[in-house]
């Protein structure tokens, strides 16, 4: 398990449950700041004198207060301590739970976990420890599917051309003939086999009748 | 209606009347000034009538009536100069041949031109400017067409040299105008022509000059022309004195005193008279005679010259009476132009401020809309849901569990609030941001499907507007999830360069669009940027919503 963990958040309580949480793993050195610049020097100082962290926790948004602050935000430490420390682990720790931010710091600071706060925040945590221990990426189940592509079903002018044929009674190889004609691709008979079922699977028809209809319903064709 | 008719007719009648007789008035007046000019009976007469003319000939000047006009002027300068004017007089002369010049219908004003021209070179005689008055009369020569007209012009112009007592040159002229001659036809003409050349002759020592003068005096007497029987006698009388027959000089001295007494005019018996001082045998008479005339001359010449001066002062302060005008009248209309860039200038500055004053109020009004609308859920969702669990904690004894459940549920209103309202930044890559927005909405009950958003070129679009669609798809898909059930949301885009067009449709329970208060709000947004969002929905048949930027 990780020998050393620091943990940056400002508000007491939070940083508390995070503690518990650490005891619970039985990892007793760590420390704790309430600034990101804290972190950074901390984090600094003890790679100079070779006792290096081994896991940094931090919260996302910090309050501003008179402290003037070089690292305003989770964001911009773990993306200058990810570029110096490569070697480092962290895991971000936030209310934050909007794809694109998580995004931004899973893929531009390059945090190797991210938690969101949350009624199960903590028990995020500890599996978020676990995996990121192990080498692995974790992400709260609720932003689980952000860092996978084409997550919306994406339909084009294509697929409501080939709607629009099969309303007006085309089968499905005349509609490949049609394509053909026309020199649209794609227009395999296959292709187009393939197209319609996702349009179905998409549109949850269970046959070409119940897509058609749908789509009637919503106004696309 | 007969009293009325009447009444019609008469006032027509009486309209006539008096337009006809305000006509004739006209033309009354205009010979009652044109005798006056011309045959003056009092000192006054002639001042009177130039008023009259120099009134009349602007009028005609502003109508563009120059015939009448030119008559005026003309008349002007005979009358200024039979006053001794000869300024003024020459100037109405000149100011006349100007308008006839500029004048399109030049032809039919020949009589008057010949006339005005003879009339400078009288003016020139009498001011001493023999040159210029040889000038006038030949111009005036190049524009006559009758004989009578050329042979007095000739004559006039002989008579410049006699004065000049270039006695050889007179003559020249004078045989030329002998030559015109057409005796039976203008026997005044060809008497005062002979009478010049008998009397140039005498002084060149011609043997023709006695016969000439003879033969001047016979045709006058049989015309009984009174004042060329003065002249012919005077001439003789000279003619005689000159060679010494004392006898024959003194009889047509007598001779022409006589004329000048039935010609019942002072300056002509005067003139008769110093025929007598010049034949006195008492030499102090003759030096008399002969001083008082140098006098006399002298005089004239002080006066013309006195007269040319106030002249010029009078024009030179017409002049800058004028320029004065001008400049005031150019001061004036800078002023204007200046007073109204002014009014221009400060119309705008109005303007302006009132339009930003106004932007200013609507943006403060918006600032307490969405804040007004912030506290109403914080009130509506938060409070009233905590106070619930105070409630409930209070009533009886929850187990753990429930009250973090009904604790999550409140964090996680408090959260949605907080999303709803805080800063949309638009990122590098819109597609994605919005994407991620409507995947937040897929969960099993849902499936969200998008159209061509992968074909949108969001960098043509300014960012409030991407804001704006963020915003509003957000509040679309939230209401969706909050009541429509549906199975399926198809939001589709399109674009024509940075014409946007987004259309969403679920085919959820849908509503009747009576009061959406839910929606009022995407309504605002889009409105502000001057697109349009039209809902559509009907219960059981979905919910559409179209908007176009």
């Amino acid at each position: 398990m990780f020998k050393k963990v620091l943990v940056s958040e400002d508000l007491g309580s939070i940083s508390n449950g995070i503690i518990s949480t650490l005891e619970m793993l039985h990892i007793d050195n760590f420390q704790k700041v309430q600034y990101c610049d804290d972190a950074y020097l901390k984090i600094k100082k003890a790679f100079q004198s070779e006792q290096p962290f081994d896991l940094l926790i931090t919260d996302l948004s910090f309050v501003a207060d008179h402290r003037q602050q070089k690292y305003t935000s989770g964001e911009i430490l773990i993306k200058a301590l990810k570029q110096e420390y490569p070697t480092l682990k962290i895991i971000a720790y936030s209310v934050e739970d909007r794809p694109q931010k998580v995004r931004n710091i899973m893929l531009e600071s390059k945090a190797n976990a991210y938690v969101c706060k949350g009624r199960n925040g903590l028990k995020q945590l500890e599996e978020a420890i676990s995996a990121v221990y192990k080498g692995q990426p974790y992400l709260s189940p609720q932003i689980g599917n952000v860092l996978r592509k084409t997550a919306t079903p994406e339909i084009d002018d294509f697929d409501i051309e080939m709607m629009k044929l099969l309303a007006n009674g085309f089968s499905q190889d005349e509609i490949s003939q049609h394509f053909k004609d026309r020199n649209i691709n794609p227009n395999s008979l296959s292709a187009i086999e393939k197209r319609i079922i996702k349009l179905r699977t998409n549109f949850s028809a269970k046959n070409a009748t119940q897509l058609i209809s749908i789509a009637k319903d919503l106004g696309l064709i | 209606m007969n009293a009325h008719r009447f009444s019609f007719l008469f006032f027509l009648a009486a309209s006539v009347f008096l337009s006809l007789k305000g006509y004739s008035q006209q033309k009354d007046s205009t010979r009652y000034y044109y005798n006056k000019m011309v045959h003056p009976t009092q000192s006054s007469d002639i001042p009177i009538a130039i008023q009259y003319y120099t009134a009349q000939s602007e009028k005609n000047q502003s109508e563009h009536n120059y015939y009448e006009a030119i008559k005026g002027l003309r008349l002007i300068s005979i009358g200024q100069f039979e006053i001794g004017n000869i300024y003024d007089s020459e100037s109405a002369a000149v100011q006349a041949i100007a308008l006839i010049e500029n004048s399109s219908h030049t032809d039919t004003l020949i009589e008057s031109r010949v006339g005005l021209y003879n009339q400078l070179g009288k003016i020139y005689r009498a001011s001493d400017q023999s040159e210029k008055a040889i000038e006038a009369y030949n111009l005036a020569l190049q524009f006559s067409r009758t004989t009578i007209d050329s042979m007095t012009l000739i004559n006039n112009k002989a008579t410049i040299y006699k004065d000049s007592k270039k006695y050889q040159k007179a003559l020249e002229q004078l045989e030329l105008a002998f030559q015109k001659k057409n005796s039976n036809l203008h026997p005044q003409q060809l008497a005062m022509v002979l009478d010049n050349l008998g009397y140039v002759q005498s002084k060149l020592n011609n043997p023709n000059a006695l016969p000439n003068l003879n033969r001047a005096l016979h045709i006058r007497d049989s015309i009984n022309d009174l004042l060329g029987i003065y002249s012919s006698n005077k001439s003789l009388a000279i003619y005689y004195w000159e060679r010494n027959e004392k006898q024959m000089a003194h009889s047509f001295a007598n001779k022409a005193y006589n004329a000048a007494s039935s010609l019942n005019s002072l300056t002509y018996l005067k003139d008769a008279l110093s025929l007598f001082a010049i034949m006195d045998d008492n030499p102090n008479i003759v030096q008399f005679k002969t001083i008082s005339d140098s006098v006399s001359t002298q005089k004239q010449l002080a006066q013309n010259k006195n007269a040319l001066l106030r002249y010029n002062v009078e024009k030179e302060q017409k002049n800058t009476a004028t320029a004065q005008l001008q400049q005031e009248k150019e001061r004036r209309q800078k002023l204007l132009y200046m007073s109204l860039g002014i009014f221009t200038t400060l119309l705008a500055a109005f303007i302006i401020i009132l339009l930003k004053f106004r932007h200013k109020k609507e943006k403060i009004r918006q600032v307490y809309n969405t804040e007004a609308r912030i506290s109403k859920k914080v009130h509506d969702e938060v409070a009233n849901d905590l106070y619930h669990i105070m409630v409930k904690i209070q009533s009886n004894t929850p187990s753990k569990d429930e009250v973090l459940d009904d604790i999550e549920n409140i964090y996680n209103k408090t959260r949605d609030i907080s999303k709803e309202n805080s800063a949309v930044e638009v990122s590098e890559n819109f597609t994605e941001q919005l994407s991620d927005l409507l995947l937040s909405y897929k969960n099993e009950q849902t499936a969200v499907i998008t159209q061509n958003i992968s074909k949108m070129n969001w960098k043509v679009i300014s960012d409030i507007k991407k804001i704006t669609i963020y915003r509003v798809l957000k509040e679309l898909m939230t209401n969706m999830s909050k009541h429509s059930q549906a199975p399926l949301v198809v939001v589709s885009f399109s674009q024509e360069k940075n014409k946007i067009n987004i259309a969403y449709s679920d085919n959820g329970i849908g509503c009747h669009i009576k009061n959406k208060n839910g929606l009022q709000n995407a309504e605002n947004r889009i409105q502000t940027l001057k697109g349009s969002i039209i809902f559509e929905s009907k219960p059981n048949e979905g919910f559409k919503a179209k908007i176009t930027f």
